[in-house]
């Protein structure tokens, strides 16, 4: 996007935006931005999650936008903790084969499933109703927690993250679907789909030891996600990330998709709740340029189902 | 005969491997099957408190009355181990090495087994727990058989990731300290060395559950029986038996050493020997007097028994001030833990997140190899209490998971010089993350994520250690000397505020 087009846009947007406050509706900026074609963000609500993930890759174009035949497809849920899908510590088992079985559909050579967990990971996986999920959509699903299929590779730009070691798998995929949960998380006040990608790292210490947001922030300046997929059907409002109680989780039924990390992380956290100017590692990747904080620069398309 | 042996043998010891190197499901399985049939476990039982193992001893001493000492050829661990290692060495074994007979040693066999009952029943546990099978047994297993087995099935994993198979993961090596993995490799190159040369000749001298059956199988209903009618004196079943305890120059086969392998009854040309019920058996050789026998053996035995007492009486005069280990859930008090606990490294061997490690002397010279908590490479899971699960003698006890969740096996400490969350003034959080019971929580000021403790919700855990970033660590998990039971867990009551009660659909996106 050169300058040009930039002022353009942003004067496209804002007008409409102006327009929105005014009328107190928001159909008009979608009717606004429909125009400029791909949507960057798509909400979608009032469904499952593999109905509300149908919608929302739909509304991009189709898998086939994101995955060429005979593509290498990395698919890394957030499934850290040995919890059952109900309590809402880890991504729904339920979308993690949607996404899947739209890999395979488009061409996908293989399509990996996997995670650095937290608890065992022979429990998570099974408990969390994952692997078997994403194998019966014809995924491969990878146990990740061994030092050995790591590989370390150099964050350029980096100022903390200057070498990080990454699982083997990610670092050479073609194509790299990040899929978490949106829940409450007591360290970082709430986790997304950057606070995800600490599960395909392996030293996890040093991001804590070093400056937990700076370095979350900055694994995405190695590589970003193809795509994000945030699963918002149950949300853990307290309590989180792991120990949430029955009435901590609330159904949400919403699901959040887009390539831009940034613009993910800023419309969960606001759907959660909390304010993405006070979450620190949104706003340091913002300032990094690593995606967009201001949503109402982007082309947002809603969807109920 | 021979062969129903060698089958439930067979079956028993790849159950008992199994045990140490199963996973979950198995291990909690077969450790309810298999212990009925260990004497030593089912002594300590009715030493300790009565529970289902107890029949155990009371069955196989039964056994024993009928059949003679079928127990340590057809159902003890290491007593199989022998027969393996003499299996695989008898191709190699010169002729007539090994194959005469060898007079019992029996000074050696009842000074030990009067030294391990006193022990027993003085509650001075580590004799027992060094000299028994089952426990000797154990830290082959858990030590050397499963780091074997690590070894071997991530390197398998390696094989299968070339081809793309992702179906299993590696395994971490179990965790032991330098001096219990020296004692146990001495001891298993001793085992196999005297295997090699003397067959069973540990289980006929040192062993005090063998010689314990030994005395009772002299009583038994069946014997092997030499019929000096029909024997032409051929040494056959002497150079075959693996007890060394037929004199075929007396027609006299030692009762209290055979361990019913039946070997010579199969070998023999001309049937004169025969596993069989023959009311006038009259002993091999005369022993020394029985009443001197006693009386000395009980001395002697007390003397040995005493050792450990002694040397740890000496020892902690000088160790006044040392940290107390942290012991695993169910285990109570240090003394009632290490008076159970025989060291077989079970409770080592399953624990799913390496979080129980071999100790040599961790609990002075009285609790030998009893193991103790480790947090630094795994913690111990909330939702798991697998060591009191199998433990066979119940020095863990199996606490129902509710209990043990709120079982405190430690305390918490945190120094906040050390912690980068107050050194730094940034988030950090891995202490806060990991806790399951709120006993480290956050708080907040200027959006930094402070931790903040609570003693009297934290279980010991050791997550908090474990995820701690920093090195010394700034949260540690100190040994408590009783374990008592901590606060139910604390939740945050965030939802239960008004406007997030209810169970909503977004009904529009704030953004």
């Amino acid at each position: 996007m050169d300058r040009r087009e930039f002022i353009k846009k942003s004067l496209v947007v804002g007008s409409a935006s102006i327009g929105a406050s005014t009328f107190g509706s928001q159909e008009t900026i979608a009717a606004e931005t429909k125009k400029s074609g791909i949507p960057d963000l798509v909400a979608v609500k009032n469904g499952e999650p593999d109905v509300m993930f149908d919608k929302a890759i739909e509304a991009i174009g189709g898998m086939k936008t994101i995955v060429k035949p005979d593509q290498i497809v990395v698919v890394k849920p957030n499934m850290a903790w040995d919890r059952p899908p109900e309590m809402g510590a880890n991504t729904n088992p339920k979308l993690i084969r949607q996404v899947v079985a739209h890999c395979v559909e488009a061409g996908a050579k293989k399509v990996y499933v996997l995670d650095h967990t937290c608890n065992n990971p022979q429990k998570v996986y099974q408990n969390s109703k994952i692997k078997e999920a994403a194998e019966s959509a014809g995924g491969i699903v990878v146990y990740a927690n061994d030092e050995k299929n790591y590989k370390e590779v150099s964050v350029p730009k980096a100022k903390v993250l200057k070498k990080v070691k990454v699982h083997e798998l990610i670092e050479s995929c073609d194509v790299f679907i990040n899929v978490p949960v949106l829940k409450h998380h007591s360290g970082a006040g709430v986790t997304i789909a950057m606070k995800n990608l600490m599960g395909a790292m392996w030293d996890r210490r040093f991001y804590h030891q070093k400056g937990l947001h700076q370095c979350i922030a900055e694994f995405c300046l190695w590589r970003k996600p193809d795509l994000n997929i945030v699963d918002a059907y149950r949300v853990t409002i307290a309590n989180g990330p792991h120990r949430a109680r029955p009435e901590d989780v609330k159904l949400r039924k919403s699901l959040l998709l887009g390539k831009d990390i940034v613009a993910v992380d800023t419309a969960a956290t606001i759907l959660f709740g909390a304010d993405p100017e006070k979450t620190n590692y949104i706003k340091i990747a913002n300032e990094l340029g690593l995606g967009e904080m201001d949503l109402s620069k982007l082309n947002i398309k809603k969807i109920t189902v | 005969m021979k062969k129903l042996r060698v089958a439930i043998a067979s079956i028993g010891f790849v159950g008992f491997v199994l045990l140490f190197l199963g996973n979950e499901d198995t291990s909690g399985f077969l450790a309810g099957k298999l212990f009925y049939s260990q004497l030593i476990i089912s002594q300590m039982s009715i030493a300790s408190q009565l529970c289902f193992a107890a029949i155990g001893a009371v069955v196989v001493l039964a056994v024993t009355v009928l059949f003679g000492r079928v127990f340590c050829s057809w159902l003890c661990p290491l007593g199989i181990l022998h027969d393996i290692v003499i299996l695989i060495a008898s191709p190699f074994r010169k002729k007539n090495s090994a194959a005469k007979y060898r007079k019992p040693s029996i000074w050696i066999r009842y000074s030990i087994l009067a030294a391990m009952l006193l022990s027993i029943l003085t509650g001075a546990i580590s004799l027992a727990s060094m000299l028994n099978p089952y426990g000797i047994f154990g830290r082959f297993a858990s030590i050397i058989f499963k780091s074997v087995y690590v070894f071997a099935r991530n390197s398998f994993v390696t094989v299968l990731e070339h081809f793309d198979n992702f179906s299993l993961w590696r395994q971490t090596f179990p965790l032991f300290s330098q001096a219990t993995i020296a004692f146990t490799l001495l001891a298993f190159l001793a085992i196999v060395t005297i295997a090699v040369w003397k067959k069973r000749w540990y289980c006929n001298t040192i062993c005090p559950v063998g010689t314990l059956l030994g005395i009772v199988s002299k009583i038994s209903f069946l014997k092997i029986n030499i019929d000096s009618q029909k024997c032409i004196s051929c040494g056959k079943c002497q150079k075959v038996c693996r007890s060394q305890c037929i004199d075929i120059s007396n027609y006299a086969l030692d009762i209290s050493r055979c361990v019913v392998c039946n070997d010579c009854v199969e070998i023999c040309p001309t049937d004169a020997i025969k596993y069989n019920h023959t009311p006038k058996h009259k002993p091999a050789q005369p022993l020394l007097g029985r009443r001197r026998l006693l009386v000395g053996a009980v001395a002697a035995g007390g003397a040995i028994s005493q050792i450990p007492l002694l040397i740890e009486s000496f020892s902690k005069s000088n160790t006044q001030n040392k940290i107390t280990p942290i012991m695993p859930p169910g285990a109570q008090d240090a003394s009632s833990y290490c008076n159970k606990c025989i060291g077989c490294g079970l409770c080592v061997s399953v624990c799913p997140e390496m979080a129980i490690k071999h100790s040599f002397a961790d609990y002075g010279v009285g609790g030998l190899f009893v193991p103790v908590m480790d947090f630094e490479k795994g913690y111990c899971d909330y939702e798991c209490n697998l060591c009191g699960q199998v433990c066979p003698t119940g020095a863990i006890k199996n606490l129902p998971l509710a209990q043990k969740k709120i079982t405190r096996i430690g305390m918490v400490r945190l120094m906040r010089g050390k912690c980068v969350a107050y050194r730094n003034n940034e988030d950090c959080g891995a202490c806060i993350e990991g806790c399951p019971t709120h006993a480290v929580y956050a708080e907040e000021r200027d959006n930094v994520r402070y931790p903040v403790i609570d003693p009297s919700l934290c279980i010991g855990c050791g997550t908090c250690e474990n995820m701690c970033p920093e090195l010394p660590k700034a949260i540690v998990v100190r040994g408590v000397k009783e374990q008592t039971q901590a606060k139910e867990p604390y939740y945050d009551q965030k939802s239960d505020q008004s406007d997030q009660k209810k169970n909503e659909v977004v009904e529009e996106f704030p953004f």
